[in-house]
């Protein structure tokens, strides 16, 4: 922006736009330290947002961007569902139906609008991942439904809050629908809390800065946002790039990205998307472009305001009909975690390649990853009480290597994983480890972060079974994609081994760690409900970053440290980084590693 | 002028037509516009040459390598379905 042009001097506009980013960031606070379960409290899976008067979005924390923008779409569904004269001052609504603005039905929109002075000037608007929603399979993620009817409590719109009074009797029938109607109503009262701050410091600002300069503000702050991000589209030069990803669900389908981009603006356009899925796996089109607003957020907005102002340069096209807009009555309640980080990983690959043409924008570049599987457990806890439980594994995922660095090791997501202990304490499962896995890591001159590898099984569970559902990125084709090079990770799986020795092991005093000691079968799970019951092992590893370049251009000197943490094997040094290192004193032998290295590439070439 | 493609290759402007060629050797592959893999050498390889947890796409997936038909730079890597 023209600081000629600007309405608000600077220090102002600093000041303010500063406040409006830390109120969202206590309204995620607030969520955290009043909510009720693991997913709030301590996965961070919420979101927390402010708009302006017409939904538009005006500012937003530390949390994901495809709600930001869905939360957004909803704020606007609720101005056309209820009109401005019956949308009163303390009013908080609720909505999550898929088919008008949210992803899946487990994550509830709550949304608040901000009065002063008895006119409307805002809203805010948070989410969280509900515990159970009523849907088929406990928790929400169903891979049976077939339809969205079958997915639980969908909500159009609806008030639970009216002139800040609670309405018990909403409040009664939404959590008595579902199978934990306790920890529900937790999740609903934490959102409450969230949105009462929010309105609160609003009108604390209004109060003390006057509305003209708050708004004047907001919409300097939009305008900031898009000014600086079309400027960086514009500085890279004009082309079109294409990533197809693949999911599996009784059979390969597969989603086509391509990209084009035109001076300040860019199409992501889906076309050539695989038709929709009779599994839950589908997006809805606000989803999808709330997925592609999130992967430029974190690509080439990653430090700017992240407001409305992101949204106006870009555009996508998805077909009716198919996996990233789905005509109801599909089912979606898997969709975030598969489709929509599918979606996430095409639109990030063609982002990347991208910024590879761009001599100013190439050191951002990180390997893009197609993300990992996941599960959740329901049933009997130690306690006797019924409790749901996402493992949230996913936040140990390793991140793409760069292409100046090494990826982070469990770089994670935005969620964050509870420790073993926690874990323990609280539900009935036993973990035998939860370690990196050893060579996982997708090679390169520079190599991907490792994801972990977990084992579980369960442990004083009353009914000596506890149920789970597998979910997330389904196929082989899922984890840290390479780049210009690099190889990918080792792929995301979950195993479940029946009737293993884990018992007997325990018994014995050693320590189950080698899952070739653990014995039982082992069946890779797709999308699926499953049982575990006693002696039976649940294996999961999340996804590993992709390398960035040759794994033979890697400096020698990492891979010699990397075979000292035991990160990686021997034998991966020696045939896929072409590294000679002494067995016993771990020294190199730089002469034989330049010779391997050119013996291996010659090999490579010759062979047809 | 020139201007970067992806790693290891780039963007030129030569008689009045804009070209993609090897940043290492010089080795022009196609014109800007043109897919560039199908002027490369390709070599496809055991999912496990990657490492050795790519076992499970023994049998569903490659790994195609993509190189420089002059000079051998590797410029990509992924798995492909088989067949």
């Amino acid at each position: 922006m023209n600081p000629q042009n600007r309405a608000v001097d600077p220090i102002t506009f600093e000041i303010l736009s500063h406040r409006l980013y830390q109120i969202t960031k206590e309204m995620g606070i607030t969520l955290e330290r009043t909510g009720g379960t693991v997913n709030t409290t301590q996965q961070h899976d919420y979101m927390a947002a402010i708009y302006r008067s017409d939904g538009d979005i005006l500012s937003a924390g530390e949390t994901f961007g495809q709600h930001v923008a869905c939360a957004g779409f909803a704020v606007k569904r609720i101005i056309e569902r209820f009109g401005k004269d019956e949308i009163f001052p303390d009013d908080i609504f609720l909505l999550n139906d898929p088919y008008l603005a949210a992803i899946h039905q487990s994550d509830i929109y709550a949304i608040s609008p901000i009065h002063y002075k008895d006119r409307l000037v805002g809203w805010s608007a948070t989410f969280v991942h509900v515990n159970d929603i009523g849907a088929m399979s406990p928790g929400g993620d169903s891979p049976e439904a077939k339809d969205v009817f079958q997915e639980g409590l969908r909500i159009p719109g609806i008030k639970l809050v009216e002139r800040g009074i609670l309405r018990r009797d909403v409040f009664d029938m939404i959590t008595n629908m579902t199978r934990q109607p306790g920890m529900v109503g937790l999740d609903l009262k934490c959102e409450i809390a969230a949105n009462n701050v929010a309105k609160s410091r609003m009108q604390e600002m209004y109060e003390r800065y006057g509305l003209e300069l708050v708004d004047a503000v907001s919409e300097e702050m939009i305008c900031y946002s898009e000014s600086i991000l079309r400027r960086r589209i514009a500085e890279i030069p004009d082309g079109c790039w294409s990533q197809i990803g693949t999911i599996e669900a009784d059979g390969i389908w597969k989603i086509n990205m391509t990209l084009r981009k035109e001076g300040d603006h860019l199409v992501f356009d889906l076309t050539g998307t695989d038709g929709q899925s009779n599994k839950g796996i589908n997006l809805p089109y606000h989803a999808t472009l709330g997925m592609c607003f999130a992967a430029l957020l974190t690509s080439l907005a990653y430090d700017i305001p992240k407001n409305h102002g992101v949204l106006r340069p870009m555009e996508v096209i998805a077909p009716e009909g198919t996996l990233v807009n789905v005509r109801p009555p599909g089912p979606v309640s898997m969709s975030t975690t598969s489709c929509g980080f599918l979606v996430v990983y095409v639109a990030s690959s063609v982002l990347m390649q991208m910024l590879a043409t761009s001599e100013k924008w190439r050191k951002e570049i990180v390997a893009p990853s197609a993300s990992h599987r996941n599960g959740k457990h329901s049933g009997l806890n130690q306690y006797g009480r019924y409790c749901v439980f996402n493992l949230a594994h996913g936040a140990l995922d390793g991140s793409g290597a760069r292409s100046t660095r090494d990826g982070t090791d469990s770089g994670g997501s935005s969620m964050s994983c509870p420790n073993v202990e926690w874990f323990e304490q609280n539900f009935p499962i036993l973990y035998l480890f939860r370690r990196h896995a050893r060579d996982a890591a997708g090679a390169g001159k520079f190599r991907g972060g490792l994801g972990a590898e977990t084992a579980h099984t369960i442990h004083d569970a009353p009914e000596e079974k506890i149920q789970g559902v597998a979910y997330g990125v389904a196929g082989l084709k899922n984890s840290g994609h390479g780049i210009f090079g690099g190889y990918p990770g080792a792929p995301s799986v979950v195993v479940l081994l029946e009737q293993t020795k884990v018992g007997d092991l325990i018994r014995q005093n050693k320590s189950p760690v080698n899952m070739a000691e653990l014995g039982g079968q082992a069946r890779l799970l797709p999308y699926c409900d499953f049982e575990l019951k006693k002696d039976d092992i649940l294996y999961m590893r999340v996804a590993n970053g992709g390398g960035f370049g040759d794994p033979l251009e890697r400096e020698p000197e990492l891979v010699r440290v990397d075979v000292i943490k035991g990160l990686v094997s021997a034998e991966a040094a020696h045939d896929v980084y072409g590294v000679v290192i002494d067995g016993k004193s771990h020294e190199l032998d730089l002469d034989a590693t330049r010779l391997l290295r050119t013996d291996l590439r010659e090999k490579e070439l010759k062979e047809e | 002028m020139s201007y970067p493609f992806r790693e290891n290759l780039e963007a030129f402007a030569d008689a009045g037509k804009n070209w993609v060629r090897c940043t290492r050797c010089n080795q022009v592959l196609c014109q800007v516009g043109e897919d560039w893999r199908k002027a490369c050498k390709r070599r496809t390889f055991p999912p496990t040459k990657a490492g050795p947890l790519m076992v499970d796409l023994l049998g569903h997936y490659l790994l195609e390598k993509i190189y420089c038909p002059s000079c051998g730079v590797l410029l990509n890597a992924e798995m492909v379905e088989e067949g």
